[in-house]
């Protein structure tokens, strides 16, 4: 599944573990909350870079013990139209102070790019056959935002009023 | 009025570019409808029975006489010469082309109006009392916090994918004219202990198939801290407003789920941990909206016209219309005027586009240019100086636009119902064409006094039914529309949900049973009590007893 | 989900264009009015409905095909569901708006 990062498409180094796999020492790999919880000696102690996908009905508090070792958090879609991981983002980046990469995984539409990078995102998995240059047209079709402290911590937009 | 800066017109203007180039995409077939359904609902666009339906945007009910006169063009140019007023302050276009519509945005954002978020999962038109700003009963203006909502919920970035529509009412009056109690979160301006003004929040009312009034989650708020405190409500609804059900997905669902204290609980937990230094906008941001709404300059007037007094006892007709259709301002001299949509036999909400551009010149000669929407689907002209009231009359008379129905019995609600809409399970203006025409006589209606009659033509109640003095509720059985009667409701700051009376009706019978409880009401009556007086006085049954007895 | 389909059919479906509501005729063409539309009375014929619905769905001309039973009522062919018959006829209130004065707008149809 491509990878769009900083509005270009990127080689995905991460990994997403399965539940029956060992927690590998190297490499970067993307685990369960579950896992995340039961392990925690473990993954502190990882040399590569470690990440948690959790479902969009957790509360982002269940990883506050955890943020130190993470370098990536995925949050989950299931459908375009179900928004909660737009407030999980939101949470993470300003309550929770996290600076790794947020991740969107799932069902997300080109047209939603501009509000995924506003609440802190910055990378996405997007389905085969959805293009890049529309992609980035429409996280650039909204240049100004009336929100305030939404700018996602990358200055996408001209100015926020 | 707001004004659009630089900032508002490139946001609308790149707004329109970029629903320009969805159409286009879903023109060509790179846009599925399932994938474009939510992005035309977030420009307020249907795809109803017979046609696609464009929803506008007319932002807490307030526009100027340009604007009235472009919905008129419009009307003209890109549909049948018509429009319809809604209960939200929009307007509805019945009959839009797909590819014209991002031209008709277009014209709209020339005159500083879209149609962002009148539809869809999304927060919508903030609307508010239709006097706002004129009132004699108001603690303060609420428009630039509306306006200042209306920016902060244009395509906010979290809250565009809620779990269900999302409406907020402000009123700074003491008398609800907004139905804030009903709506997912209501505002209303009052002064605290101190005598500072700020907002009374109210959170989890709404209509639909299950009727609420919004319990008050705070009593006192402070202006500045608006914003946060709606955000920390909206981020608890989306995070935990239900999803799998989209009967049970309004904000109300959760509240009454949770319970109002628990609600307010994890409201204030998570106010208590907001960005709130980041979200609260800067002072002079709000200074610069409330400028806008700065009182205009009134004539020093007499409080008394002594040429009005004149008029009034030469012309009965005339005096009739002031009495029912002129409210008191508060700037003396002046008078609100509320022009009646309401023809006796009319379709409710509707006006022609030479209606619209005749509002527009009266607006413009008589109301220091300013018109509002009202949410009983009436015009207002807000500023109108006691002196001219006469000449005014007569000019909306020859605009088919004097009737003096205001707040009576033919002052009826109504949806458009299955005529126009795709969710309607039967029709609803026929119904209130029927009833107008039964109690329309000016002598009974003035006789029967305030009366809310409202009808929905489905459960989703767009035609504030559950409000209704009496209100009415169509579906539909086998084939046959029916029609069921709730009696009791109000919308004000009494606010009550209406009662269902026993089994429904069917169209032709359903005129003669509110022709019945009206005639009770008349029968019981006591010390010129008003016909919701009189319900909470002796209760349903007088009224079941005279309807099941006779049909 | 597979729902039992029975009586007479025709396809239906409003136009992407601006949303009017048409039903298949012959030949793949969409046309209003239910006198026109081509009638399914087999599984076979509901099938080849289906199908050309999809066609024009992927062609982007139509919207949301979907089936309507119909019936013939004192002798006309109407749509058996009173929702559909109520979208196939149009408002039944009068629309030719600017035309009409006050107190005196014609009754509904």
């Amino acid at each position: 599944m491509p990878l769009i990062r900083n509005g270009e498409i990127v080689a995905d180094t991460w990994r997403v573990l399965e539940e029956v796999e060992d927690i590998p020492a190297e490499g970067d790999v993307i685990v369960s909350l579950e896992r995340l919880k039961n392990s925690t000696k473990q993954i502190a102690a990882r040399a590569d870079r470690t990440g948690v996908a959790i479902e969009n009905s957790a509360d982002p508090v269940e990883l506050e013990a955890h943020l130190a070792h993470l370098d990536l958090i995925a949050l989950e879609f299931p459908a375009f139209t179900d928004g909660r991981a737009y407030s999980q983002a939101r949470r993470l980046r300003t309550q929770y102070g996290f600076t790794g990469e947020l991740r969107a995984r799932g069902n997300v539409l080109v047209d939603q790019a501009g509000f995924l990078k506003q609440v802190g995102f910055d990378s996405f998995e997007v389905t085969d056959g959805q293009s890049l240059e529309i992609w980035n047209a429409s996280a650039r079709s909204m240049t100004l935002t009336y929100q305030r402290g939404y700018d996602g911590g990358q200055a996408i937009r001209e100015f926020a009023r | 009025m707001y004004r659009y800066d630089e900032f508002d017109a490139t946001f609308v203007r790149q707004r329109v570019d970029q629903f320009r180039g969805q159409v286009e995409r879903r023109v060509n077939g790179e846009l599925s409808e399932e994938e474009f359904r939510p992005l035309r609902l977030m420009n307020g666009l249907y795809l109803q029975l017979h046609a696609y339906m464009l929803r506008v945007a007319v932002p807490y009910g307030t526009l100027n006489s340009a604007q009235m006169r472009k919905l008129a063009f419009i009307a003209d140019t890109y549909d049948r010469g018509y429009g319809h007023f809604t209960t939200r302050q929009n307007i509805q276009y019945n009959w839009p082309r797909l590819p014209d519509v991002p031209d008709i945005l277009e014209h709209l954002a020339e005159v500083e109006m879209h149609a962002i978020q009148t539809s869809g999962n999304c927060i919508r038109n903030v609307t508010a009392d239709h006097w706002a700003g004129v009132a004699a009963d108001e603690a303060e203006d609420p428009r630039p916090h509306a306006e200042l909502m209306r920016q902060w919920s244009s395509l906010h970035p979290e809250f565009s994918f809620l779990p269900r529509k999302f409406k907020i009412a402000v009123t700074g009056a003491s008398a609800d004219r907004a139905a804030i109690r009903y709506h997912d979160i209501g505002l209303r301006l009052k002064k605290n202990g101190q005598g500072e003004v700020g907002f009374e929040v109210f959170a989890g009312g709404g209509m639909g198939r299950t009727p609420m009034l919004a319990p008050r989650v705070r009593d006192w708020l402070a202006k500045e801290d608006l914003l946060p405190y709606l955000e920390a409500i909206m981020r608890v609804y989306n995070l935990h407003g239900r999803r799998d059900n989209k009967y049970k997905a309004r904000i109300k669902i959760l509240v009454h789920a949770l319970g109002a204290e628990e609600f307010t609980a994890q409201v204030e937990r998570e106010y208590a941990r907001i960005d709130a230094p980041h979200i609260e906008p800067e002072q002079q941001e709000l200074k610069r909206i409330a400028a806008y709404f700065a009182p205009p300059d009134y004539d020093a007037l007499p409080g008394d016209d002594p040429a009005l007094a004149l008029r009034l006892e030469k012309h009965e007709d005339f005096a009739g219309w002031v009495e029912r259709n002129v409210s008191a301002h508060r700037a003396p001299g002046y008078g609100i005027v509320n022009i009646s949509l309401k023809p006796i036999g009319g379709i409710p909400g509707d006006a022609s586009s030479d209606q619209m551009r005749a509002v527009a010149d009266l607006a413009e000669t008589f109301s220091l240019d300013e018109i509002r929407i009202s949410h009983e689907q009436n015009l207002v002209l807000p500023n109108v100086a006691k002196r001219d009231l006469f000449a005014l009359w007569q000019s909306l008379g020859e605009h088919s636009l004097a009737d003096a129905n205001i707040g009576l019995a033919s002052d009826i609600i109504a949806c458009p119902g299955l005529d126009y809409c795709g969710l309607a399970t039967a029709r609803s203006i026929p119904i209130a064409q029927d009833i107008s025409r039964r109690l329309g006589d000016p002598a009974r209606q003035r006789e029967i006094g305030d009366m809310k009659i409202k009808i929905s033509g489905c459960i989703n109640a767009c035609g504030h039914h559950h409000a209704g003095h009496i209100g009415i509720l169509g579906l539909e059985k086998r084939g046959e529309e029916y029609y069921q009667i709730t009696l009791g409701g109000s919308g004000d700051e009494r606010a009550s949900v209406g009662e269902i009376i026993g089994p429904g009706f069917s169209a032709e019978n359903l005129t003669d049973a509110v022709e019945t409880i009206v005639d009770t009401y008349m029968g019981l009556r006591e010390n010129g009590e008003t016909f919701l007086e009189a319900y909470r006085r002796v209760g349903p049954d007088p009224f079941k007893e005279a309807v099941y007895a006779t049909h | 989900m597979a729902k039992k389909i029975t009586g007479t059919q025709a396809l239906t479906g409003n136009r992407l264009s601006d949303g009017g509501v048409v039903f298949l005729a012959s030949n793949g063409v969409w046309r209003a009015g239910l006198e026109n539309a081509r009638l399914a009375h087999s599984d076979e014929d509901i099938a080849d409905l289906e199908a050309e619905g999809a066609d024009a769905v992927e062609a982007n001309r139509i919207v949301d095909p979907y089936l309507v039973r119909v019936e013939v009522r004192q002798g006309r062919l109407v749509p058996a569901a009173f929702r559909e018959h109520m979208r196939t006829r149009g408002p039944s209130v009068n629309l030719d708006f600017n035309s009409r004065t006050n107190g005196q707008a014609a009754s509904a149809a």
